[in-house]
């Protein structure tokens, strides 16, 4: 049992860095956005994808882990109490240091979905302009002297 | 031939010029308001004028052109989505700048990187000392025992003193962050009331067909300022006033769910920390306030610093007849004291109670609502006289009192006991917002205020936290940091007396059934008066006990904190000393128990975090290891995460900011272009007029006979 509990640490240590990959991600994808990099929020979140098929499997093996200590369906908060007395300090670390983690990726990710909305809306407001510009009128231009 | 209208070529130069006068007068207003804070650029609204419907008999050949242009209105120029957008993120910068202003004045307490100067004291640096003094002694085998006793004292005095010091500090820092709780909910009320006018003041200029823009611009600099302490979620609704007359109506609530309105038009809430009712008896000591012994309430400010919000009312105290908050009826009675006819004493003790809003319309049922809720409350019955009971009249009240919502409310003891007089002064309506429903500045220093993170008890924890906050154990405020801090001088002390006392059995003479004997072997009357107890021979020299208690009064061990940790009065005194050895016939140079104190003081321990409603958890380390990692440790890596969010939240504010000032903001080039525009208008319409008086002219006196 012990040694279950260590592999999910270790588990917990892993889907920890990749939440890392994913925060830079996100602060990448931000400052493609910024610079009008149309092409590099298209690579970021071509990334994000590969990422988050990673990330599925690794919540599927989040779930075969706990079920294998007898913790199905505790959260990561009831962690430390379910664990063994000699756990508690490992746990206690390991789930502050993934809370802290993806409380990082959540703010990352807040910041870059707000940007790129706020210039999606930019753009909707210029194509809304544009629909009313002569050109798209059908109107002719006489150029005649 | 078509119709032609003589002089209406003059009505259309005259309405070119009106309308180029408005423009160049909104391009001058746009300009010379620059630099006001919160200023929405404006523009002018045209309109080409028609004529109205066609003519019956109008010819198919006719042409007919439009009458000029009319200027209908100025509007602003702002995007509501960016307002929005940059609102939320105002929302999360003002919690994440209040939480890490909290945190880091916390950092400023515990403070170890600086050495000792200027009162920034050093904990672990006076651990160390300690330490270092002990072994000292042990090395250099001091035998003089008052020697020993005074270097070690000071040292540990030292450490003491500088617990009572962090925790003092910490005492202060809470006060002041209380102090600036009120100071922010003061300040949120008044920003709610100035909306409120100003939304009556809009409501107004719209009726008589104005478009008050600047108070509009005044008033989203209040929502701005309003967005950094509490979320909020802003509605623009239409009110409709009657003879098709609609005017703007706004809405403000909190982003949380359930929504809760703070302002509703002309209708405004006010935010209140939460009250709640403890009962003394007639020594003063705390009881349940329905307990038969209570002889006074008292209504203090809720703990959790839970905040309610009261009705919505208008400038004059006029209620929102279709106020959404509204869930709960709270009763407000106050207290006459002793003295029935002290008038003065009103004021000063409110017992409130919370019930379900079925007190009915009238006066005569809600005060039996009110007299039926309060019996509840308190576990009095309602029916006869013989026990204490609530009696609540609407009748006995003067006009005055009726207006202010006023009842007399009478506590009848008994047959024959007093009677006291209350008097319901504020019949206020309120509801509690739960745990989570707030976010921003407000609940940041809420949480900082109130959460304990893993030091959280079933208590704390059962106060809806969980219920609302699946993360309420895990987020930590000023109270973790105290809890922390109380943990680690608890375990210090317990570790320190523990090593430098024997148990009683050992150094005690007792018999073989284990029961304390004196010295000639008879069994002491009194088993647990320690006085009577005597050394064996073996344990001549021994002196230990307790070297650390709660106070300097005493040697009492039971409930040490960092602000009580204090030197025991024994050792103080001398009649405890630091304990040298544990061997039996321990000569003067033994000093074994020092070695064992030094071990002691540098092994790991467990530091028991206390229960929450799951369990016990711990942290196994040395008393540096607990000092550096769960109280320094942590709150650097709090302060680092909530820095790190804040940067995040404030560069993307900021970028809200610029891209809303894009639209709103005054661009000199933009007005220069317009001005020119608008003057060349202006004197295209003027020489409209003067060619359309001179073809007048030609027509009138060049060819009339």
């Amino acid at each position: 049992m012990l040694d279950a509990f260590r592999e999910y640490f270790d588990f917990m240590e892993q889907l920890g860095r990749l939440l890392e990959q994913l925060t830079e991600l996100e602060k990448e994808k931000t400052a493609a956005v910024r610079r009008d990099d149309l092409l590099g929020v298209d690579n970021c979140m071509k990334q994000e994808q590969a990422l988050s098929l990673t990330l599925r499997a690794m919540d599927r093996k989040r779930e075969t882990l706990l079920a294998g200590m007898g913790l199905r369906d505790v959260a990561l908060s009831g962690l430390v109490q379910n664990s063994p007395e000699e756990l508690r300090p490992e746990a206690r670390a390991a789930a502050e240091k993934l809370r802290s983690r993806y409380v990082l990726y959540r703010s990352a990710a807040d910041v870059a979905r707000t940007t790129l909305e706020c210039n999606l809306h930019q753009i909707e407001r210029l194509l809304a302009d544009e629909a009313y510009a002569p050109a798209n009128r059908g109107s002719i231009a006489d150029i005649r002297a | 031939m078509g119709n032609l209208s003589t002089f209406g070529t003059f009505t259309m130069a005259r309405l070119g010029i009106y309308a180029s006068q408005y423009a160049l007068n909104v391009t001058g207003n746009n300009i010379s308001n620059i630099n006001t804070d919160g200023y929405s650029r404006q523009s002018l609204d045209q309109t080409s004028m028609n004529y109205g419907a066609a003519d019956r008999y109008q010819s198919k050949y006719d042409v007919r052109a439009n009458g000029g242009v009319l200027a209908t209105g100025v509007n602003q120029l702002r995007d509501q989505y960016l307002d929005i957008r940059y609102r939320n993120e105002m929302t999360k910068v003002g919690e994440m700048d209040a939480k890490l202003d909290g945190l880091n004045q916390l950092a400023d307490i515990f403070d170890e990187v600086n050495k000792g100067e200027d009162q920034a004291g050093v904990l672990e640096a006076r651990f160390n000392e300690l330490i270092q003094v002990i072994e000292t002694q042990h090395q250099d085998q001091n035998t003089n025992q008052d020697d020993i006793d005074k270097i070690v004292r000071s040292a540990a005095e030292a450490l003491a003193i500088q617990f009572n010091d962090y925790a003092k500090q910490l005492e202060t820092l809470t006060e002041n962050k209380i102090a600036e709780f009120r100071d922010e909910l003061d300040a949120t009320n008044t920003i709610l009331t100035k909306i409120r006018d100003l939304n009556a003041s809009i409501r107004k200029s719209e009726v008589f067909g104005g478009s008050a823009l600047t108070q509009r611009d005044e008033r989203n600099l209040l929502i701005d300022e309003l967005s950094e302490k509490i979320g909020i979620n802003v509605l623009y609704e239409t009110e409709n006033l009657g003879d098709g007359v609609e005017v703007e109506k706004l809405k403000i609530s909190t982003s949380g769910d359930p929504e809760r309105v703070l302002v509703d038009g002309i209708y405004a809430a006010q935010l209140s920390i939460a009250k709640t009712t403890k009962g003394y008896d007639a020594n003063g000591d705390e009881v349940p306030p329905k307990d038969a012994t209570v002889a006074r309430w008292e209504t203090v400010e809720n703990e959790n610093f839970n905040l309610n919000i009261s009705e919505l009312e208008d400038a004059k105290g006029n209620l929102d007849p279709a106020d959404p908050n509204m869930t709960k009826q709270v009763f407000s009675v106050q207290s006459l004291g002793d003295d029935a006819s002290d008038w003065d004493k009103v004021k000063n003790v409110v017992k409130r109670l919370t019930f379900d809003n079925s007190g009915g319309t009238t006066a005569a049922q809600k005060a039996e609502a009110y007299e039926k809720a309060l019996n509840e409350q308190y576990g009095f019955t309602t029916s006869g006289t013989g026990g204490p009971r609530f009696h609540v009249s609407d009748t006995e009240m003067t006009d005055g009192e009726k207006a202010a919502g006023m009842y007399v409310v009478h506590f009848h003891m008994g047959p024959s006991g007093t009677e006291y007089n209350f008097v319901n002064i504020d019949d206020e309506r309120v509801t509690q917002l739960n745990d989570t429903e707030l976010s921003g500045g407000l609940q940041a220093m809420r949480e900082l205020l109130t959460e304990a993170g893993e030091y959280s008890t079933a208590a704390t924890l059962s106060r809806d936290d969980l219920a609302y906050d699946a993360d309420a154990a895990t987020k930590r405020g000023i109270p973790y940091y105290k809890a922390a801090l109380d943990t680690l001088a608890r375990k210090f002390a317990e570790v320190m007396n523990e090593a430098n006392t024997l148990p009683d059995e050992v150094v005690y003479r007792t018999n073989k059934a284990g029961k304390f004997v004196d010295e000639t072997g008879a069994v002491l009357a009194d088993q647990t008066d320690r006085s009577t107890y005597v050394l064996r021979e073996e344990y001549s020299y021994y002196d230990g006990g307790a070297l650390f208690s709660n106070s300097g009064n005493t040697d009492d061990t039971e409930g040490i904190t960092a602000a009580n940790l204090s030197i025991s009065h024994s050792w103080a005194h001398g009649s405890v000393h630091v304990l040298q050895s544990t061997q039996e016939n321990a000569t003067s140079r033994a000093n074994d128990n020092l070695a064992h104190i030094i071990a002691t003081l540098t092994k790991d321990h467990d530091f028991v975090y206390g229960s929450n409603t799951t369990g016990v958890t711990s942290f196994k380390g040395t008393f540096q290891e607990m000092l550096t990692d769960t109280i320094a440790g942590t709150l650097a890596k709090d302060q680092n995460i909530t820095d790190t969010m804040r940067d995040n939240y404030n560069t993307t504010a900021d970028e809200l900011y610029v891209d809303r000032d894009a639209i709103m903001g005054v661009d000199l080039n933009d007005e220069a272009m317009n001005m020119m525009q608008f003057q060349k208008a202006y004197s295209a319409a003027c020489r409209l007029m003067t060619t359309y008086d001179g073809m007048l002219d030609k027509l009138i006196n060049g060819t009339a006979v």
